[in-house]
């Protein structure tokens, strides 16, 4: 029994013998500066380096002895109350460790690439699928949603494939092709008042539409259902142009809005129809106003006017001579064409889109085809015929395939699909479902799929391919792919023709809706009560606003540090008034000098990342402090130990978040990180959950105060006064916002890294490795000279090597 | 591919396709009755009916423990069924507190496996669909996964890939119970015969693709792509159930769906459709997701459902979410009235249904997630009323999630994050 004991004891200290066997460069300085809390007994904050092995070239591992390298290069470690290591022995350890790391990485790196092979995203596969059949369709919701990792769906290692993805790729793909060969004629509509007057007169006289004149006159914005004039319903999906000649009435000499929506019944406002689009239309004349819209097949655009007088009581009849005196939008003609070619040109009959897949060939009705008489009442579309079947069928499938896979096609590889055809139509399939089938089969291929890279420099299809999903988020086109973009030349060339091309849109959507969460900006809806003055064209105002700003920072190459602070910014009416800058009239957004004391300029103090940093009725220093550092620092804070009590939110008035927190925060375990996520969060509270400035915190009921909103005079309850200033990490002080973002702005370096560690991410699908730190480094100080220009930003980053291997 | 909505397909091609049928592996399903093993004399079934919003607990849970508790204001909607279903309290998956849990409700993973919201997460095999590839049936769908959506899926296979729901319910009670036409039947064979020549082929295709990759990723995608079998069975077992016509049922075929803020009739129609889906045999397994009600249209109510949830203490805004969760309990407790109804054999499709309402939130305002509301009816379980477990150290949501697929014929002792088994009913 004794023996077996002992036995025992021996095992487990034989256990316990370091495991790693560290270089001599590596080990003496553990041993003496970090073991002592960081042992296998005590291993704090989890880490116990004692029975941690060297072994850089694992992944796991190397994470771990990364963050080690990083916690001692930041100071961090040791921390300040234990004893420091000498500066020198310190620096030579942890260049050591570094050059162990960065070898170690980029081993990995030049074997298995920096990520791994990737399918598309469902957005990438929405933009691939409607590009290659010239379609505008919604594809993406038909898929599961993607996982996000390192802040983006397009990174590698979370886009996984299951059973429903290879189902959902077959039913995507019925419905693009379908889509694609649908024979409607383009709208070319053109109403005056009588006319327009006369399709709406039936179901909406009694709400507030009259006919002055010869014009429609929309004098109410709501009485149930939203007051509006409905457009002709969309024959494709497809983009739109509405051109509107109207003109505002009554409206205290200001120019008011006419919005394009859609209605959406499965909407959190089911009376409204959700905003796409809006204009200012002047009192004193008829202005022609334009808009182009994206509606799907059978949509139907809803024209009305967002700012005008909401009237729930029923609205007479105009009687003939009669003149509306009040507030309203006089309408004198609506135009609708579409949908548009990328050209701005309408898509005629045959569209571009059958053209691609059957290019010049005749139609039959089904009926026809099928010589079985249509049943009444039953669909019986038109559909392609060929007089020589086989040999359409081969030279139309084998010109499809290049542009779908997105790379020359081997004879092997389109064998199948020319095979699959051509005994279809021998075992008698007719014509047109033997082609429908070999495009679906082609875009279920894993060739369509994933993007084909492998280890080492991208070939020129990988790179073309690589350029086209970073800027345009979609697949490349013919130019791009012929260009030699393994000269510098015309590799920029390329990303300038690129940026100036509208699809770039889609890149600073995808990016600004995932860097800085706009996809989120509806996710939550203030509460009534407190904040009354939100609406539907304060929301789309303020999404535009930073739409916009990242606009002009990208085509205007002007500093990425403006992400921090700006003189300039785009507003409208709405947005003034929410920024206390009222004197700016008219909804259109437009570019403002901000006059010195706005508190407004850069991302962080914007109402649309104010409000995605919020919940709807009250906001949390920890959650924006969060946001700002991943987002904007390049900071990941820990996520918080799952057994500290979490803060039940109180808003009934009795005490501030502060006073909340401090009580949270007492702790030195918890002060330690929480010295590095709040002061962002402290920074921002004098804003409120859409994004206007507070003195004072709102309560939902009475506290014997109140507050009058502007313009509306609506009163609200005031609650405590919402205190002011905070300490940065390393203790400097700052009062408001405005020194916050000055203390930030010390960083140059800091901040350029971390938007282009996102870009980069974004840009390859992969995370950034220890290997990509050092041309992260180049890339920052290369952009130095240029400003920090955003614009040199991507080009520096398309001549990265991370950019230009897989 | 509905485009040859009235093309007859050629006979070769059937031929054809019968050829490469009969080279598969013949599926359970696609035998005739005869030949199948002998149907469990009474089929096991399961409901997972998850909300996203929690229930209120103050209004929900009782003081004390066992049949007689006293009731509370939530629970006085389910007095009827007293005996018929349990309350747990102190039971959650351990240290979830956060948003976002949703991914986790029915698969109970541990904690840090799935993180922070839109980041990484780790998930595994949900409920619903661990319960489904076991519970082997000869039913037309394996499994249904229903209801609106919400941001994170409930459902997740075993790779951790959210499987989206169906949140339509006209097009459910369509696929479910209205028959094709003839020339649709056509049309729907065709595609599903070249759905799987396709997927032979892609499947061919992912292996040459390989050959060029490097080892690591050669590996990957062989895992990406073994999905396709799955994939090809589904294809296969509505190929078995392509011709055979679909039950008839004595109910009104909705023809549009009813608006998101319209919460009691979309609510009776997808627990009315659910109920009918059971007592057709068309699946042993659903998961109803009910999610935010939005700005639902009851009188008095003008906050939307997630800034109630969000009430932050106030009275009023509480008052206003107790409005749209009594709601919620009165539409579960017709519910439940409607499967003790529904007779099948000497039994009731109650008593062979779990029926499981849960939320991964407890509290929606602080983001809590300990003592979840759950509630365990019919299913032929020693219901107990109330089992008031301890409310500071929970037991295990993953615990009674074993009880459940042990009560329905699975023989485990393991799933997501459990601890043993939750013996109490």
């Amino acid at each position: 029994m004794r023996l077996k004991t002992l036995f025992h004891m021996l095992f487990i200290v034989m256990l316990s013998v370091p495991a790693w066997s560290a270089p001599e460069s590596i080990k003496p300085f553990v041993e003496s500066n970090c073991i002592d809390c960081h042992d296998s007994e005590t291993h704090k904050g989890g880490l116990n380096l004692e029975d941690l092995a060297y072994e850089p070239a694992k992944h796991a591992n190397a994470v771990t002895w990364e963050h080690v390298f990083d916690r001692v290069t930041k100071g961090e470690m040791p921390p300040k109350n234990k004893h420091q290591p000498d500066a020198k022995e310190k620096a030579s350890w942890l260049a050591e460790l570094s050059q162990n790391l960065k070898a170690a990485s980029l081993a990995v790196q030049q074997k298995e690439g920096r990520g791994p092979v990737r399918r598309m995203t469902r957005t990438e596969y929405e933009n691939t699928v409607c590009d290659l059949l010239h379609i505008h369709t919604d594809l993406r919701s038909l898929f599961p949603e993607d996982a996000v990792t390192a802040g983006f769906d397009k990174v590698g290692e979370g886009l996984t494939l299951s059973a429903t993805h290879f189902a959902r790729y077959q039913e995507a793909a019925e419905k693009a092709l379908a889509e694609a060969i649908v024979h409607a004629g383009a709208m070319h509509s053109s109403e005056d008042g009588p006319k327009l007057f006369k399709h709406n007169v039936k179901t909406f006289t009694d709400y507030g539409n009259w006919l002055e004149d010869n014009n429609f006159v929309l004098t109410s914005r709501m009485f149930y259902p939203y007051t509006v004039l409905m457009g002709p319903w969309a024959p494709l999906s497809g983009r739109y142009r509405i051109r509107i000649t109207a003109q505002a009435r009554n409206n205290g000499g200001k120019p008011m809005p006419i919005a394009i929506g859609i209605h959406n019944h499965q909407s959190s406002k089911p009376d409204a129809p959700d905003l796409l689009e809006m204009r200012d239309v002047p009192e004193k004349e008829m202005r022609t106003v334009t808009m182009e819209v994206e509606l799907q097949r059978e949509e139907q655009i809803n024209i009305f006017g967002p700012t005008l007088a909401h009237r729930d009581s029923v609205i007479p009849l105009s009687r003939k001579g009669e003149r509306w005196t009040k507030q309203a939008l006089v309408i004198q003609k609506v135009e609708i064409e579409g949908p548009l070619k990328s050209d701005g040109s309408v898509d005629e009959w045959p569209t571009q889109a059958y053209r691609e897949l059957f290019d010049n060939l005749q139609q039959r009705s089904l009926s026809v085809i099928t010589k079985v008489p249509a049943i009444k009442g039953a669909p019986n579309p038109a559909m392609p015929v060929s007089d020589r079947p086989k040999e359409d069928a081969e030279r139309l499938i084998r010109r499809f395939l290049p542009k779908a896979f997105r790379r020359p096609v081997s004879e092997e590889d389109a064998k199948p699909y020319v095979t699959r055809v051509l005994e279809a139509l021998d075992d008698g399939t007719y014509f047109h479902q033997a082609m429908l089938d070999g495009y679906k089969a082609s875009l279920c291929s894993p060739h369509f799929l994933l993007h084909e890279e492998t280890p080492g420099p991208l070939d020129p299809p990988a790179l073309a391919n690589r350029l086209a999903y970073f800027l345009w988020n979609g697949p490349p086109d013919e130019a791009l792919i012929k260009a030699d973009l393994s000269q510098a030349k015309e590799r920029h060339a390329e990303v300038e023709r690129l940026l100036r091309d509208p699809k770039s849109t889609r890149f600073e959507k995808a990016f600004t809706d995932q860097w800085l969460d706009m996809q989120r900006i509806d996710a939550t809806s203030p509460d009534d009560k407190l904040y009354p003055e939100f609406d539907g064209a304060l929301q789309l105002s303020a999404l535009r606003e930073t739409q916009l700003f990242f606009h002009e920072l990208l085509t205007g190459n002007r500093s990425l540090l403006e992400a921090v602070q700006s003189d300039w910014t785009y507003l409208n009416e709405p947005l003034g008034w929410l920024y206390g800058l009222p004197e700016i009239s008219g909804h259109e957004l437009r570019k403002v000098q901000l006059p010195a004391g706005s508190h407004r300029g850069g991302f962080l103090t914007q109402a649309s990342i104010l409000k995605v940093t919020a919940d709807g009725a009250k906001s949390s220093p920890i959650i924006r402090g969060n946001w700002i550092n991943e987002r904007i620092l390049g900071i990941h804070p820990p996520p918080p130990p799952s057994d500290v009590p979490k803060i039940e939110p109180d808003i009934r008035g009795a005490t501030t978040i502060r006073a909340q927190l401090a009580k949270h925060r007492s702790t030195p375990a918890c002060m330690a990180c929480h010295t590095v996520i709040d002061p962002p969060g402290f920074a921002l509270e004098t804003f409120d959950v859409i994004g206007g400035w507070r003195d004072f915190y709102r309560a939902p009921t009475s506290t014997g105060q109140t507050i009058e909103l502007q313009p509306s005079k609506k009163k609200i309850h005031r609650g405590p006064a919402v205190e002011v200033g905070y300490t940065m990490p390393d203790g400097r002080a700052f009062v408001s916002v405005d020194e916050y973002k000055a203390l930030l702005l010390e960083d140059k370096d800091g901040l350029a890294r971390a938007l282009t560690e996102k870009l980069l991410t974004y840009a390859t699908g992969a995370r950034v490795h220890f290997a990509d730190r050092d041309d992260v480094t180049a890339i920052v100080k290369s952009i130095q000279a240029d400003h920090y220009g955003l614009r040199s930003l991507i080009h520096h980053i398309v001549d990265s090597r991370p950019f230009l291997n897989k | 591919m509905n485009i040859n909505l009235r093309q007859p397909i050629a006979r070769r091609h059937f031929l054809k396709a019968g050829a490469v049928s009969l080279a598969l592996p013949a599926l359970d399903a696609m035998l005739p009755r005869g030949l199948r093993a002998a149907e469990p004399a009474s089929p096991k079934r399961i409901l997972l009916i998850g909300r996203n919003l929690g229930l209120h607990a103050p209004f929900l849970f009782p003081e004390t423990a066992g049949l007689k508790y006293e009731s509370t204001r939530y629970l006085k909607h389910l007095d009827e069924h007293r005996g018929k279903f349990t309350i747990f309290s102190g039971v959650s998956h351990i240290k979830y507190n956060n948003h976002h849990r949703e991914a986790g409700l029915f698969t109970g993973v541990p904690w840090d496996r799935i993180k922070e919201p839109a980041k990484e997460h780790h998930n595994s095999i949900s409920l619903d669909q661990y319960a489904a590839e076991r519970i082997k049936a000869d039913t037309r769908y394996r499994n249904l996964v229903i209801g609106p959506p919400v941001q994170w899926n409930f459902s997740w296979n075993e790779k951790g890939v959210p499987v989206p729901s169906e949140r339509s319910p006209s097009k459910v009670f369509k696929q479910l119970f209205i028959n094709g036409s003839a020339d649709e039947v056509a049309s729907e064979t065709h595609r599903l015969q070249t759905g799987r020549s396709i997927l032979d082929q892609v499947g061919d295709e992912a292996k040459s693709f390989g050959k060029k990759l490097g080892a690591e990723d050669r590996e990957r995608l062989e895992l990406m792509f073994s999905s396709i079998r799955e994939t090809e069975q589904n294809l296969l077992r509505s190929e078995a159930w392509v011709n055979r016509p679909k039950p008839s049922v004595d109910y009104q075929s909705p023809k549009a769906d009813p608006n998101n803020e319209e919460i009691v009739a979309r609510e009776t129609l997808w627990f009315d459709i659910t109920r009918l889906a059971f007592q057709t045999d068309s699946t042993r397994v659903i998961l109803l997701t009910m999610g935010d009600a939005g700005r639902a249209k009851l009188d008095g109510l003008t906050l939307a459902h997630h800034d109630a949830s969000h009430h932050g203490k106030d009275e009023t805004k509480i008052e206003q979410l107790a409005m749209i969760e009594e709601t919620e309990l009165k539409q579960l407790s017709r519910f439940l009235t409607t499967m003790q109804q529904a007779k099948e054999g000497d039994s009731s499709l109650f008593d062979r249904t779990s029926i499981l309402n849960v939320s991964n939130l407890s509290n929606a305002s602080a983001h809590t997630c300990e003592n979840l509301p759950i509630i365990l009816a019919g299913g032929g379980y020693k219901h107990q009323g109330h089992v008031l477990k301890d409310l500071k150290n929970n037991t295990p949501l993953s615990n009674l999630f074993v009880r459940m697929l042990q009560q329905s014929g699975i023989e485990t002792e393991r799933f997501g994050a459990n601890e043993g088994v939750l013996g109490d009913v």
